[in-house]
């Protein structure tokens, strides 16, 4: 089926910018990637490693994040947290996801003549 | 193998793809994530070799992987493709033109020489456009500010189908003169140098006798009636479909007489002459042929789109 095949596809777009969001608003404090992905998870955000990791290497490279090598018990990890750049840009990016979320709903609410 | 080494090898695998900067910490980072992806699976065991190989396949190939980690700035961009396709095939369509052209005109070029010659000449054809659109992304990444777009150099929309007519009307005359040039050569140089050719010049562009009874009148006769279709459109002032499609048919025709012209036997009698007359000869004939096939081509769409709209 067309719509089969669709859906994960669609899906995977509007997970796209969440992810960002998401994996941002838990990095106010050090996080490495796999205690990151496993507080994600914890949440209901369920993110494939093979995206997770690679994405927070462009988020540091965009500057929104920043990281550091550390020895804790384990191999040495590298820890990311928000940067001062992110840490400025995030409550911005929450309130346009927070007005974005309010005007789908209300499309949702006034366009769709069938139940959901 | 243990499962570790294979944890190290992908992450290799996919550090090996990346800028020589972020390679050993790519890999590094990617080892100990796996690492502690895996072993929070396997529990206070040892993963196995199979449960290693579950992750890694579940995490990607390492070339789509490192591309997620590093996108590297294409050769040719995405914007530019469209134009960088249609510029490769007009030029290799156009050397293969030459090719042939060259191969009808000369009677030395063996086949061996001309496949070799074409050959050559695609390759460097295309590697010149490739370094030259490569230059021109790297150009624009660059200074993007050279490449602001401005809605003021829009080009104007243009109906396809309306005739210039003062445009056309001299490439009607052009055409009709050298139709006569073509018709008698010798003519045009006694008006050109004001009296009587010389001799030689005379026999270097005299008609083989057999070309001017056999093949002459075909070609002469397709020609004066192209030309007579493009003075009608001009009448009109825009092609009709009608006038189009004779003025395609008639195209194709000249192509076809110009070829069977050139293979049929010599059109001039002296041999150098000779040469040149088929040499440009074929080339127009590959040139119409192609042009032909793109208005066919162009002509067919537009009526598929008008038999859409109606339905």
């Amino acid at each position: 089926m067309v719509i089969e095949d669709a859906l994960p596809r669609f899906e995977g777009d509007l997970r796209r910018g969440a992810i960002v969001l998401a994996a941002m608003s838990q990095l106010a404090t050090a996080q490495y990637g796999y205690s990151l992905r496993q507080r994600l998870a914890e949440h209901g955000m369920e993110v494939e490693e093979g995206t997770l990791y690679p994405l927070l290497r462009r988020l540091e490279n965009q500057g929104l994040l920043s990281s550091e090598w550390r020895i804790e018990d384990g191999p040495p990890r590298r820890y990311y947290r928000m940067s001062d750049e992110g840490r400025r840009l995030y409550p911005q990016l929450v309130t346009s996801w927070r007005n974005l979320s309010a005007v789908m709903e209300n499309l949702f609410k006034e366009g769709h003549p069938y139940d959901l | 193998m243990t499962s570790d080494e294979l944890i190290q090898r992908y992450a290799q695998a996919v550090a090996s793809r990346l800028p020589y900067a972020i390679r050993a910490d790519v890999r590094a980072e990617l080892y100990a994530l796996l690492h502690d992806d895996i072993q929070a699976k396997a529990g206070d065991t040892i993963p196995s070799l199979q449960q290693v190989e579950e992750r890694i396949i579940a995490f990607g190939p390492p070339q789509e992987v490192a591309l997620r980690y590093h996108r590297p700035t294409p050769i040719i961009e995405a914007v530019d493709t469209p134009l960088f396709s249609k510029l490769a095939f007009c030029l290799v369509l156009g050397l293969i033109v030459l090719a042939i052209s060259i191969g009808l005109s000369s009677p030395t070029a063996t086949s061996a020489m001309l496949q070799d010659g074409l050959k050559d000449a695609i390759f460097i054809v295309l590697g010149v456009l490739l370094a030259w659109f490569w230059a021109l992304g790297a150009l624009r990444r660059a200074q993007p500010k050279l490449f602001t777009w401005k809605p003021a150099n829009l080009p104007p929309v243009l109906d396809p189908d309306l005739v210039s007519r003062p445009i056309a009307t001299l490439g009607l005359l052009a055409g009709v003169v050298g139709l006569l040039i073509l018709i008698n050569p010798i003519f045009f140089f006694d008006l050109l140098l004001g009296g009587q050719s010389p001799a030689m010049l005379a026999q270097a562009f005299s008609y083989d006798i057999h070309f001017l009874s056999d093949r002459a009148p075909f070609l002469w006769g397709a020609l004066s009636l192209a030309l007579l279709t493009y003075a009608f459109a001009i009448l009109e002032g825009r092609w009709r479909p009608v006038t189009r499609k004779l003025a395609l048919c008639l195209s194709l025709a000249i192509a076809v007489i110009s070829l069977w012209s050139v293979l049929a036997g010599p059109m001039f009698t002296a041999t150098p002459t000779d040469s040149s007359m088929k040499f440009w000869v074929s080339l127009i004939a590959g040139v119409t042929c192609a042009d032909v096939w793109l208005k066919w081509r162009n002509q067919t769409l537009k009526t598929h789109l008008a038999q859409a709209k109606q339905l």
